[in-house]
């Protein structure tokens, strides 16, 4: 008969968990609405509760705390502004972490995947979505109040000025800041190492970087970068007006650092 | 002089007095997901505000758009500072997230529609619905004929039934091509004439949309739809644009010049439809014809 599952609660959150008799590990958020998977993950009842599987390879979040990545992280009864939410695989997660208490505004701008995310969003009693461009804050900053965390994954060119300018406009001082840094929309003529490394250093004392992971293997040049507001972030904003020009994708012409 | 910032926030706008160390003067305006800039009402109401202050405060505006609406009723207004605004906003109320989220959901599902159903999008609907049965209609029917074919007694009964049944799917795809086809044609009416109206509907389809089209180089138009080979061999010629290349008949062997040349000219179409909406096809038309002329009498040119 095969042993029973064991399952741990994971550092500091309440609601993430990791099933510890098996190698490597698995890990769990405890299913806010009920017991439908929202990507065709699994479902167990333990503890109980419901648990939902946090796939790794679906979701970049999941892929960091596979690989041991443990803060900054969703906490429960936070309010988390979400860009680039796509369908809500991870979005969901997310909304599990903070529990009933807590909220997650989820931007997207692409229709189709915000049709799903729409759908995902009314069963979600703490999911708002939101149908706009991170890049036009305008659209929805009478919208979301100001949160304790940003979570980023737009896999733009100019993602870090995206996070940065968003961060600048709804972190408070002791918020959470995570940036998944896509390094193939930032051009092929530099490698994902240097493409991190001048991320970090165009964040320079806005946000205090704490943790950086990459997502290998599950998904390939990648990165997580995890902190919290640095000084700099809520100074007058005309320090910082100056913007990289406009790139266009094809372009191979390097960012000068 | 006085500063007070005007911000939207969980769906209503607010008057929000930064000078004051308290939350005074908050003001909700209108209850509706986007405060309807022209009506009468939040002008009222913005006024009557105004007039209890000693002396009028210096407007601040969250966005460009309420700068826009309070020019449009005549009041001055400067774009707020970013820690103004920072403070403005915290001193606004919270709201129960309850309440606020069925504003975003109504408002999320408004604008979804709004958004779908413009032409662009209808017309991307219509040309991955298409390509959809054009996969059922050779793959499963291909499969199906194979034994289904010379089918005797019961299986003969079924197999007319099969029949009857294709040719409602050839009849219901004949009738989305013709809506297909109109579409694209006044989306992108050079586009359609350089590359059909099909493909030319399955580009902006996979480009997503027409805008994202035109801003695209000739090279990646040419090879839309196609994947990446691995290794270091030679890459694919066309992707979408293969039925169209085909169709102009180019001489053996040429097919890749040919290429070229035809993403060329779709790239520039989807320009022309995307931006000045001019009629650019004839000219085209005539440079394509022009080449291919030439690709058919020499060996290279």
């Amino acid at each position: 008969m095969r042993p029973k599952d064991r399952y741990q609660r994971l550092g500091r959150s309440a609601r993430l968990w990791r099933r510890t008799n098996e190698e490597p590990p698995s890990y769990w958020t405890e299913a806010l609405a009920g017991a439908q998977p929202v990507y065709g993950e699994r479902l167990v009842h333990a503890e109980n509760r419901w648990l939902r599987r946090w796939e790794p390879n679906r979701s970049k979040l999941g892929a960091a705390i596979a690989k041991g990545w443990t803060e900054p992280l969703p906490q429960e009864g936070e309010r988390w502004l979400y860009l680039g939410a796509a369908s809500g695989t991870t979005a969901s997660h997310i909304a599990d972490l903070v529990g009933p208490a807590g909220s997650v505004y989820a931007v997207e701008k692409s229709l189709r995947p915000f049709a799903r995310l729409l759908r995902l969003a009314e069963r979600y009693p703490n999911l708002a979505p939101v149908l706009d461009d991170a890049r036009r804050i305008s659209g929805y900053l009478g919208l979301v109040p100001p949160v304790d965390g940003l979570y980023v994954d737009v896999a733009q060119p100019d993602q870090v000025e995206i996070a940065l300018e968003n961060a600048r406009t709804f972190l408070r001082e002791r918020s959470s800041f995570l940036l998944v840094l896509k390094t193939a929309s930032m051009g092929r003529d530099r490698s994902p190492r240097e493409h991190l490394e001048s991320a970090i250093d165009a964040m320079h004392r806005q946000i205090e970087v704490e943790e950086e992971i990459a997502l290998d293997p599950f998904h390939r040049k990648h990165y997580l970068i995890g902190g919290r507001p640095g000084r700099a972030l809520f100074r007058p904003v005309e320090a910082y007006r100056a913007r990289p020009p406009f790139r266009n994708r094809d372009s191979r012409v390097a960012r000068e650092s | 002089m006085a500063a007070a910032v005007l911000v939207r926030g969980g769906g209503r706008l607010y008057l929000v007095d930064v000078e004051e160390g308290s939350a005074r003067a908050l003001l909700p305006l209108e209850d509706t997901p986007e405060p309807d800039p022209a009506g009468p009402s939040s002008a009222d109401a913005l006024r009557r505000t105004l007039s209890r202050y000693p002396s009028p405060p210096e407007l601040l505006v969250g966005e460009p758009s309420l700068g826009a609406w309070l020019e449009g009723i005549g009041l001055p207004s400067k774009p707020a500072p970013l820690p103004e605004l920072r403070r403005a906003r915290e001193r606004l109320p919270d709201r129960p997230f309850a309440l606020e989220r069925s504003t975003f959901l109504q408002d999320a599902h408004r604008r979804l529609t709004e958004a779908l159903a413009s032409p662009e999008q209808t017309l991307i609907a219509l040309a991955r619905e298409e390509e959809r049965l054009e996969r059922v209609e050779t793959r499963e029917e291909g499969a199906a004929d194979e034994w289904i074919g010379g089918a005797t007694g019961d299986l003969a009964e079924y197999a007319e039934a099969w029949g009857t049944f294709r040719a409602s799917v050839r009849e219901h795809r004949a009738r989305l091509l013709g809506r297909l086809e109109r579409a694209a044609e006044s989306v992108a009416p050079n586009l359609s004439a350089i590359v059909g109206p099909r493909v030319a509907a399955r580009l902006i389809s996979a480009a997503g949309g027409l805008g994202a089209l035109a801003r695209m180089s000739s090279s990646r138009l040419q090879l839309l739809g196609t994947r990446r080979r691995p290794g270091g061999r030679r890459g694919p010629k066309y992707g979408v644009l293969a039925r169209s290349v085909v169709a102009a008949g180019p001489p053996p062997g040429r097919e890749g010049a040919f290429a070229r040349s035809l993403a060329a000219w779709a790239a520039i179409a989807a320009r022309a439809d995307a931006t000045t909406r001019r009629s650019i096809a004839e000219m085209l038309l005539a440079r394509r014809d022009a080449r291919l002329k030439r690709l058919h009498a020499g060996p290279r040119t």
